[in-house]
C-alpha cells in the first residue's frame, strides 16, 4: 500500500488529472462518477483492500436509510436504523478496538491472578474509518430523525461518503451540508473558487510541513523518554511543542481538504477556529476539530440528555462523551484518560461558574475584563497542554513523571533544564516562537486569509511566491505522517 | 481568456518564479557544514592534482595526522597531497576511485585503524549526496550494490532533488549565522565548527581542525564506555565497508597505483583496553589485504605514546611532526631503492 499524502508530488499529480478531467467532463453525472472513481482508486492506492469497506458502509447506510424511509411501521424504521448503525460502528469497533479489549482483558486477568494470554489479532486500523463510519452514522440518524430526506441518487451519496479530500482524516461533513451542493449544476471550477481553495492549500502545506513537520522532531525526542530531561521547563516546552505540532498538523490537512474541495466548488465548514485563544474548556472544544465536537454534541450528548434532564445526568452525560471522544482518538487507556479528564474540566467548570464569577467579582476582575480573559486563556491553555502530555504519552511511568513536572514547577538549576534542550533543539523552538507569534496576529487580526483571497494578480502571486519559498527553505527533510491518520 | 481566467495559470507562474529564486540561492550556497565542504573542495581539486602524486587519504587520523608541506619539504617534491577527511568511509572512498584514478597518482597511501571502518559514528550521509553530484563518480554495480536504499538515493538524485535536499542545511546555517552575530563571532559555520580555522577546508597540505587536547581522565572516561570502545572492535564494523576498501584497494592496484596502507597511531589508552583478539583481527584483515591485492602496509598503530596525543586517535603537534618524518623517510627510502627521484635531506 502506497499512501497518497497531501503533501507528497504523487498526490499534486493526481489532483492536477482530476481537476483536468473535470475541467474536460462536462455532464453532472458523469463529472460525479469520475469523481467518485477517482477517490474509490485514491482510498485503494491508500489502503489496498480495505476499500471494500468504504464500498460496504456506503451501500449499508444507503440502502438502510431508503427502507427507513419507506417503512410505515415504527418498528420496522427501528430495526433498520439500528442495523446500519450496528453495521458501520461494529466494523470500526472490530478494527479499532479488537486489540485493545484483548489486551485490557489480559491485565484485567493478571491483576486478578488468572493466566490471561488472549493472543491479540494485530489487526491494521483502515485509514479514515473512525471518520467515514461516523459521516455514514450521522446520516442515517438524521434520516431516522427526519431532519432530511435520504439521498435517492446512489451516486451522490457514494462520492459524499469517499469525497476524496475528506475521506481520510475528515473533517466529518454532515450530508445536509454536502449533499444539496451536490444537486446543483455540477461541478464548475471558477477562478474565484480555485483562488480561495489555492490560498487555503498552500496555508495549510506551510502549517503542516515546515510548523508541524519542524516542531515534531523535539517532540519525537521528548516523548520517547520525558525522563532524559531535567526539571519543569523542557515538559512545558515539550508539551506545548506536541500541541502546536497537533494543532499544525490537522488544521493543515484540513486547509488542505477545504481548498481542494474548495476549488471544485463544494464547500466544508471550518473544523479549527484559534482553538489556543479560548476561554474555556467548553468553548476550546466549540473551535477544535469543530466537525467531530458537533458529531458528539448531536449523535451522543443530546440523545443521552434525551432521557433526564438533571443535574447529575448532565454531568454523568458529559463525562460519557468526552470519555467515548477520548476513546475514538485512539485505542488506549491514555486517551480514555485524556477524554475523561477533558469531561472532568468541563464539569468542574459547570459546577463552580457561581463560586467562580463571585471570586472574580471579589478580585475586581471583571472591571479589567481583557485581564480577566488573557487569565481565562492561559488557564484554559495550560490545561490543554497538560492534557496533551496523556494523549501523548503511553507509558505509566512517563506520564507519571512528566504530569508531576507539569503541575509541580521544579525550575531549580534552570540553565542545566535550558541547555537539555538549547541548542539542540533550537530550530524547533524557534518555529515555536513564529507559531505564537503568527497565530496571535492572525487571532487579532481575525479574516487574513480570507482578505488576500480577495487581492488582485499581483499580490496573490507574491502571496503565492512567498508561500512555495517558505515551503522550499524551511520544510525539513524527514517528514511526518499526518497525525490523525491514525485514529 | 477572461481576465479571471489568468487566476488558474498564477500557481504555475509562482511555482517556476520560486523553484527559479530557490535554485538560483542553493546553487550558490556552500554552507553544508565543515566536512561536506570539505569534501567539496576535494571533489573540485581532483582535475588540477598533477599526476604522479603522493595522496594520502582517509579520515580525521589523516587529515590531522600528515603535514605533507613537510613530506614535499623532506622529498624536494611538491606531489604530496592530504585528502584526509573526517567521518568518510571507505565506502565513499570506493565512490571516488575512478575520480582518484584519473588524476593518475604515482602512490596512494591510505590511513587506516578499526574506526574507519565503523558507520555507528560519524556517518555523513550529506557526502553521498556531494558524491552523486560528481558526474565521474564510481557508480559500477559491485559499488552500487553496497549502498543501501536510501544512500542510492541520494547518489543518484537529479539537480532538481539535490537542490531540495540542500534545505536541510539553509536554516540551521541562518539560525547559527544569527547566532554568532549577537555572541560576537563573525559567520554562521564558526559557530559548528567551534574555534575551527575554516581555511583549513582548502587546505591540502597540512590541514588542521582540531586544537583541544583532552586530559587523561577524559581519555580514560571515554575509552572505558563500551559503546565507544566498541567502534574500536573490527568484528563490530560494518562488513561493507570492508568490502568497499578491498573494493577500492584492488581497483588502484589494477591500475597500476602504487597502495600503501598505513596503520595509523592510537593511544596506548586505546591498545590497552581494545581486546586483543580484536586487535589481531584487525590486524589480519589488513595484512591479508595487503597480500592479496599487493600492497605495502606500515604499521605505527602502537608506535606513540601517550604524550604525542591530543585525543584518543589524533596526535599533537610534536606527534605529527615525528610521524611525517618516519613517513617522509620511508617514502624517500621506497623511491631511491626504485630509483625514483624521491631524496632525503
Amino acid at each position: 500500500m502506497i499512501l497518497i499524502l497531501f503533501n507528497s508530488f504523487s498526490f499534486l499529480f493526481f489532483g492536477i488529472a482530476v481537476l483536468l478531467g473535470l475541467v474536460i467532463i462536462k455532464s453532472r453525472d458523469y463529472q460525479y462518477l469520475f469523481l467518485l472513481l477517482a477517490s474509490y482508486f485514491f482510498y485503494y492506492v491508500s489502503s489496498g483492500s480495505f476499500f471494500v469497506l468504504v464500498i460496504y458502509i456506503t451501500l449499508l447506510n444507503f440502502y438502510c436509510a431508503k427502507w427507513i424511509k419507506s417503512s410505515a411501521k415504527p418498528g420496522w424504521r427501528k430495526t433498520y436504523f439500528i442495523l446500519s448503525i450496528l453495521g458501520s460502528l461494529s466494523i470500526l469497533a472490530f478494527f479499532k478496538y479488537t486489540d485493545f479489549a484483548l489486551k485490557t482483558v489480559n491485565t484485567i486477568g493478571t491483576w486478578m491472578g488468572y493466566q490471561a494470554n488472549l493472543s491479540l489479532l494485530q489487526l491494521i486500523l483502515p485509514i479514515g474509518i473512525s471518520f467515514y463510519a461516523f459521516q455514514a452514522v450521522s446520516y442515517v440518524t438524521d434520516v431516522y430523525r427526519k431532519k432530511i430526506e435520504p439521498e435517492p441518487s446512489l451516486l451522490r451519496f457514494a462520492l459524499y461518503m469517499t469525497f476524496f479530500p475528506h475521506l481520510l482524516a475528515g473533517p466529518i461533513v454532515r450530508a445536509t451540508d454536502f449533499l444539496p451542493q451536490l444537486r446543483s449544476e455540477g461541478i464548475k471550477i471558477t477562478p474565484e473558487n480555485f483562488k480561495q481553495g489555492m490560498t487555503r492549500i498552500v496555508w495549510g502545506l506551510v502549517k503542516k510541513m515546515v510548523v508541524a513537520d519542524t516542531i515534531a522532531k523535539f517532540v519525537m525526542v521528548f516523548f520517547q523518554d520525558p525522563t532524559r530531561f531535567p526539571g519543569s521547563l523542557p515538559v512545558i516546552l515539550g508539551a506545548i511543542a506536541f500541541a502546536i505540532q497537533v494543532y499544525c498538523d490537522f488544521s493543515g490537512y484540513t486547509d488542505i481538504a477545504i481548498g481542494l474541495a474548495r476549488i471544485m466548488g463544494i464547500i466544508f465548514p471550518i473544523n479549527f477556529d484559534k482553538p489556543f485563544f479560548s476561554k474555556s474548556i467548553a468553548e476550546f472544544w466549540k473551535r477544535w476539530h469543530i466537525s467531530l465536537s458537533n458529531w458528539f454534541r448531536d449523535y451522543l450528548f443530546m440523545p443521552l440528555m434525551k432521557r433526564k434532564l438533571n443535574l447529575a445526568w448532565l454531568c454523568f452525560s458529559v463525562f460519557v462523551v468526552y470519555a467515548v471522544s477520548g476513546l475514538w482518538h485512539g485505542a488506549g487507556w491514555n486517551f480514555v484518560i485524556w477524554g475523561a479528564l477533558h469531561g472532568f474540566f468541563l464539569i468542574f467548570s459547570m459546577l463552580t461558574e457561581s463560586w467562580r464569577a463571585k471570586v472574580n467579582t471579589f478580585l475586581r476582575l471583571d472591571k479589567v475584563p481583557r485581564l480577566h480573559n488573557a487569565l481565562r486563556v492561559f488557564i484554559t491553555l495550560y490545561l490543554v497542554v497538560f492534557s496533551l502530555l496523556l494523549f501523548r504519552l503511553y507509558n505509566a511511568k512517563n506520564i507519571f513523571y512528566a504530569a508531576h513536572k507539569f503541575l509541580w514547577l521544579d525550575l531549580s538549576h534552570l540553565n542545566v533544564q535550558w541547555q537539555s534542550v538549547f541548542p539542540a533543539f533550537q530550530i524547533p523552538l524557534l518555529m515555536m516562537l513564529i507559531f505564537i507569534v503568527v497565530h496571535a496576529i492572525t487571532y487579532f487580526k481575525s479574516g487574513m486569509l480570507d482578505r488576500l483571497q480577495e487581492k488582485g494578480f499581483f499580490e496573490w502571486t507574491m502571496f503565492l511566491i512567498g508561500m512555495i519559498l517558505i515551503l522550499y527553505f524551511f520544510t525539513p527533510s524527514e517528514s511526518v505522517p499526518f497525525v490523525y491518520f491514525q485514529f | 481568456m477572461q481576465r479571471n481566467a489568468w487566476y488558474f495559470v498564477l500557481p504555475v507562474v509562482a511555482f517556476i518564479i520560486s523553484t527559479l529564486g530557490y535554485i538560483v540561492f542553493v546553487d550558490s550556497f556552500h554552507h553544508l557544514g565543515i566536512e561536506a565542504n570539505r569534501l567539496e573542495a576535494i571533489l573540485d581539486f581532483y582535475p588540477s592534482l598533477p599526476q604522479g602524486s603522493t595522496l594520502f587519504l582517509g579520515e580525521s587520523q589523516v587529515r590531522e595526522d600528515i603535514d605533507c608541506t613537510k613530506i614535499d619539504e623532506l622529498s624536494h617534491t611538491s606531489s604530496c597531497f592530504n585528502l584526509g577527511l573526517a567521518g568518510i568511509l571507505p565506502l565513499q572512498l570506493a565512490l571516488q576511485k575512478d575520480l582518484i584514478i584519473q588524476t593518475k597518482p604515482k602512490i596512494v597511501v591510505i590511513g587506516v585503524s578499526s574506526v574507519f571502518f565503523d558507520e555507528t559514528t560519524n556517518k555523513n550521509d550529506d557526502l553521498f549526496l556531494l558524491l552523486g553530484q560528481d558526474k565521474q563518480v564510481t557508480k559500477d554495480d559491485f559499488v552500487m550494490g553496497l549502498l543501501s536504499e536510501e544512500e542510492k538515493k541520494l547518489v543518484s538524485m537529479n539537480f532538481y532533488e539535490r537542490a531540495v535536499y540542500k534545505r536541510k542545511f539553509i536554516l540551521p546555517f541562518f539560525v547559527s549565522f544569527f547566532q554568532n552575530l549577537f555572541s560576537g563571532s563573525s559567520s554562521g559555520q564558526e559557530g559548528q565548527a567551534d574555534k575551527v580555522n575554516l581555511g583549513a577546508i582548502y587546505d591540502f597540505k597540512n590541514p588542521h581542525f582540531f586544537n583541544s587536547t583532552q586530559n587523561q581522565a577524559e581519555l580514560e572516561q571515554k575509552i572505558t564506555d563500551p559503546k565507544f570502545k566498541k567502534i574500536f572492535e573490527i568484528e563490530n564494523s560494518s562488513a561493507r565497508e570492508r568490502a568497499a576498501f578491498l573494493y577500492f584497494v584492488k581497483g588502484l592496484q589494477q591500475e597500476g597505483i602504487k597502495v600503501i596502507i598505513i596503520k595509523m597511531p592510537v593511544h596506548p589508552l586505546v591498545w590497552q583496553n581494545v581486546p586483543l583478539s580484536s586487535q589481531k583481527a584487525f590486524d589480519i584483515f589488513i595484512s591479508k589485504t595487503a597480500e592479496t591485492f599487493g600492497a605495502e602496509t606500515l604499521d605505527y598503530e602502537h608506535s606513540y605514546g601517550a604524550e604525542y596525543f591530543n585525543d584518543l586517535t589524533h596526535l599533537n603537534s610534536a606527534g605529527e611532526e615525528q610521524f611525517t618524518n618516519e613517513i617522509a623517510q620511508h617514502l624517500v627510502a621506497d623511491n631511491s631503492t626504485r630509483g625514483d627521484s624521491y631524496s632525503i635531506q
